[in-house]
């Protein structure tokens, strides 16, 4: 269980078993997953890898990251 | 649900059941035929259960609000709701299928997302005036519906199903701000998206997508998630030059996953996003 969280994100690798979100930390948004893709990512923001979603979603809560759900019907 | 007594039913044009976290309704919704008037039917948040009542007899209903209890059964019938604009039942445990909504052509919303839905996604031609269709996170088969005549559209999201066939044309849909197909198994091209100059997210990863249409696309778009597709790297490659060609700042575009890394051009191309803060992956 190790979590990574990466500021300067510079084409950073992810394998397909490992989770990963990026967010903005001055609004503490999450702009991206938590989702698993492999790949090289740049980013301006926060990265933070785990080797599971639970991992994520923990961090989530932990740091008070908000989801932003633009499919939430409004009332 | 307690038994409320109302002397004279048919008076009566809204009933709204709000939540208070601490004072949650349970038992099933009673039948609402008596209420020959009732225009709206909200009843959020709470703990029911049964299934939603027939309300073939509500005529004048505008607005059913169900969302968020812990209802079965199938959807009612709609086809005698023709003034319906507004129904939305998700998070809840609904099974069946999508009834037929040619009739309910005043439809604006239509949200049944997480559910156990079955079946097809209905024709919605008839529908013009809806601005919302959300049905993702159940397990609907078959083909996404043509949406040319749903010119008002403005979010659509059937990801999280089990859909095959391609996604159909988009060129009509001008409104359209939001288009989630994800986590399906589409074949076919991701379409041009040229005409959606108010799209601003567009997430179609983890099906078997190919190709790209091409065309430009929308410095509005500021979220394209395209990967865990077969991508090859020259689609990956047009796919990142009308982003470069696009002209903002700041989006997400994630590409890679299953899909072909970039190129040539493609990774110059890369590169220039990267440095006009947008966040960017590729294979």
């Amino acid at each position: 269980m190790a979590i990574q969280k990466i500021t300067d994100v510079d084409n950073i690798e992810t394998v397909q078993e490992q989770w990963w979100i990026v967010y903005n930390d001055e609004t503490k948004t999450v702009l991206l997953g938590p989702l698993q893709c492999s790949g090289y990512t740049s980013s301006p923001y926060v990265m933070v890898i785990g080797e599971t979603e639970e991992e994520l979603l923990t961090y989530i809560e932990e740091n008070d990251l908000i989801i932003p759900n633009d499919d939430e019907d409004e009332l | 649900m307690p038994n409320i007594s109302l002397t004279n039913p048919s008076n009566i044009t809204e009933l709204r059941f709000n939540s208070i976290s601490t004072q949650k309704l349970g038992g099933a919704i009673q039948s609402l035929d008596a209420f020959t008037n009732l225009e709206v039917f909200f009843i959020i948040n709470h703990e029911l259960t049964g299934s939603i009542p027939d309300i073939s007899g509500n005529t004048v209903l505008r607005e059913l609000n169900c969302q968020k209890n812990q209802l079965t059964g199938s959807i009612p019938d709609l086809s005698s709701n023709t003034v319906l604009e507004k129904f939305n039942c998700f998070t809840n445990n609904l099974t069946g299928s999508i009834p037929d909504l040619s009739s309910n052509t005043l439809l604006e919303r239509f949200n049944c997302y997480e559910n156990q839905l079955t079946g097809n996604i209905p024709v919605i031609s008839s529908n013009t005036d809806l601005t919302q269709f959300l049905c993702y996170d159940n397990n609907l088969t078959g083909s996404i519906p043509d949406i040319s005549s749903n010119t008002s559209l403005e979010k659509f999201n059937c990801s999280i199903n089990n859909l095959t066939g391609s996604i159909p044309d988009l060129s009509s849909n001008t409104a359209l701000d939001r288009f989630k197909c994800h986590d399906n198994s589409l074949t076919g091209n991701i379409p041009d998206l040229s005409s959606n100059t108010n799209l601003i997210e567009f997430h179609c990863f983890n099906n078997n997508l190919t190709g790209y249409a091409g065309g430009s696309v929308s410095s509005t778009l500021l979220s394209f998630l395209a990967f865990d597709n077969i991508l090859s790297s020259s689609t990956v490659n047009s796919i990142l030059a009308a982003f470069v060609a696009a002209g903002a700042s700041g989006g997400t575009l994630i590409l890679g996953g299953s899909n072909a890394a970039p190129t040539g051009q493609g990774i110059t191309d890369k590169l220039t996003l990267i440095s006009r803060g947008w966040t960017v992956e590729t294979s």
